[in-house]
């Protein structure tokens, strides 16, 4: 299973994406990871549209492959569920993760 | 902390006579009605204690909760003396600033042309890497220290300026937040952003920077986030085009990656326009130029307007209110970066 968090948008536009493997986790941690995205309520969240965005507000993705179905949910940040948000800054910081910065666009 | 505040003549007099070097220098600018002196740059033993001011602040301290904590407890009101907390002190005098600037220069009566308070939200989530104006207030993060360098964002008024204008458009042109229109709503920000801060710190257009953010990025990524005076220079990737022959045309679809249809790329263009329109003017850029910028975003454009519209209503303002001179750098700087009316 791998975990990818993008966050955009803000007032710069880049992009930071963050790509986790959990195979590559010990066990224990594979298990807090499953826990994360338990509580992250991405499944209310797969192909709803986010709010609309205010000025320079942050806007993030989370991408789940390899689990079942593949999931892709989108938040604003005035709407970003507290679990998604746990969800994103473990795996962000995570020291497996493999994170990239790019300009708006990419 | 006395906060943005002009300085009364017998203070500028005194600080004449027997201020520092610099002071001097300042006091004597500011006798002679070229800038205001800003009581915060002083020696605190020759600023007196209170000093009048229209403007209405508050500064909130969300203690890193998120979008359901804000605006956060109360931490500082108008006339208060600084607290202990750099954050809110610097977001309490970027507010002033803005709003000196917006009054002095373009007799707004603050965000909404009716005095509202300035509500600025600080500590916002933990290692928070943006600030923006989420409609009714500034909410600031503290920075990660990976993108933005840690307390930076309060610190950089031009970023302050560029936030808080997003309120003003809210209130005026009414820009939609997407694709063109939403890359000249970046745009004015840019603008007003940076002459907020060549304003407060003095700047002639030939002497500012024309940057945006100047040390906000960790220095590892760049400079700043954007550069008006060559857009695609202000970091390592940056990408911004100065002319049209760049422009991206990104899908506004809610993906991260696609900058709301690539607001902060495509406002490179506008923005070099106004930096080549402002000093070929010359003199100080929130003179002719700033004003019929706003001149252009209070009374004529809309939600939907284009960088076209945006051309044809600066150079149609240039020439109502100033002479040929004007009017011809404004025409030249749209042609200059491919922008045709």
């Amino acid at each position: 299973m791998k975990v990818t968090v993008v966050r955009g948008a803000g007032l710069t536009g880049m992009v930071r994406r963050s790509e986790l493997d959990a195979a590559e986790l010990p066990a224990g941690e594979q298990e807090a990871l499953l826990g994360l995205l338990e509580h992250a309520g991405l499944a209310a969240a797969q192909g709803a549209a986010p709010s609309p965005a205010h000025a320079d507000e942050m806007a993030y993705e989370i991408q789940v492959e390899g689990a079942g179905e593949p999931i892709i949910a989108r938040f604003a940040e005035s709407s970003l569920p507290d679990g998604s948000r746990a969800l994103m800054a473990w795996v962000a910081e995570h020291p497996a993760t493999r994170s990239r910065l790019a300009p708006p666009g990419h | 902390m006395a906060c943005c505040r002009i300085a009364p003549f017998d203070l500028l007099a005194r600080l004449e006579r027997e201020g520092t070097e610099a002071q001097q220098v300042a006091a004597r600018r500011a006798l002679a009605g070229t800038l205001p002196l800003r009581v915060t740059r002083l020696d605190p033993a020759l600023a007196p204690p209170a000093l009048a001011t229209t403007a209405k602040r508050t500064v909130h301290d969300v203690a890193h909760g998120g979008a359901s904590a804000l605006p956060g407890r109360l931490v500082w009101s108008e006339g208060d003396a600084p607290v202990a907390d750099d954050a809110v002190n610097e977001a309490a005098q970027g507010a002033g600033d803005t709003w000196t600037f917006y009054e002095q220069v373009l007799g707004r009566d603050s965000i909404d042309g009716h005095g509202q308070t300035i509500v600025s939200c600080v500590h916002y989530e933990r290692d928070f890497d943006n600030a923006f104006w989420d409609g009714a207030e500034m909410v600031y993060g503290d920075g990660s220290g990976e993108l933005f360098v840690v307390g930076a964002l309060t610190k950089a008024i031009d970023v302050i300026g560029h936030e808080l204008t997003h309120g003003v458009t809210q209130n005026t042109a009414g820009l939609a937040y997407s694709k063109q229109p939403g890359a000249l709503n970046e745009h004015f920000s840019d603008v007003f952003g940076s002459l907020v801060k060549q304003y407060t710190q003095g700047q002639s257009a030939a002497q500012a920077d024309w940057l945006i953010g100047a040390g906000t990025l960790v220095p590892s990524l760049g400079r700043a986030l954007r550069s008006m005076s060559a857009p695609g220079t202000a970091y390592d990737g940056d990408e911004q085009p100065a002319h049209m022959d760049g422009y991206r045309d990104l899908p506004d679809d809610a993906d991260p990656a696609n900058d709301n249809g690539g607001v902060h790329i495509n406002s490179g263009i506008p923005n070099h326009a106004f930096y080549l329109a402002a000093t070929a003017i010359g003199g100080n850029a929130w003179e002719a130029a700033g004003h019929v910028w706003y001149e252009a975003l209070t009374t004529r454009l809309q939600a939907d307007s284009l960088f076209a519209d945006a051309a044809r209503e600066t150079i149609a303002i240039a020439g109502e209110r100033y002479s040929s001179t004007e009017q011809d750098a404004v025409a030249q700087a749209w042609s200059a970066v491919g922008v045709t009316t």
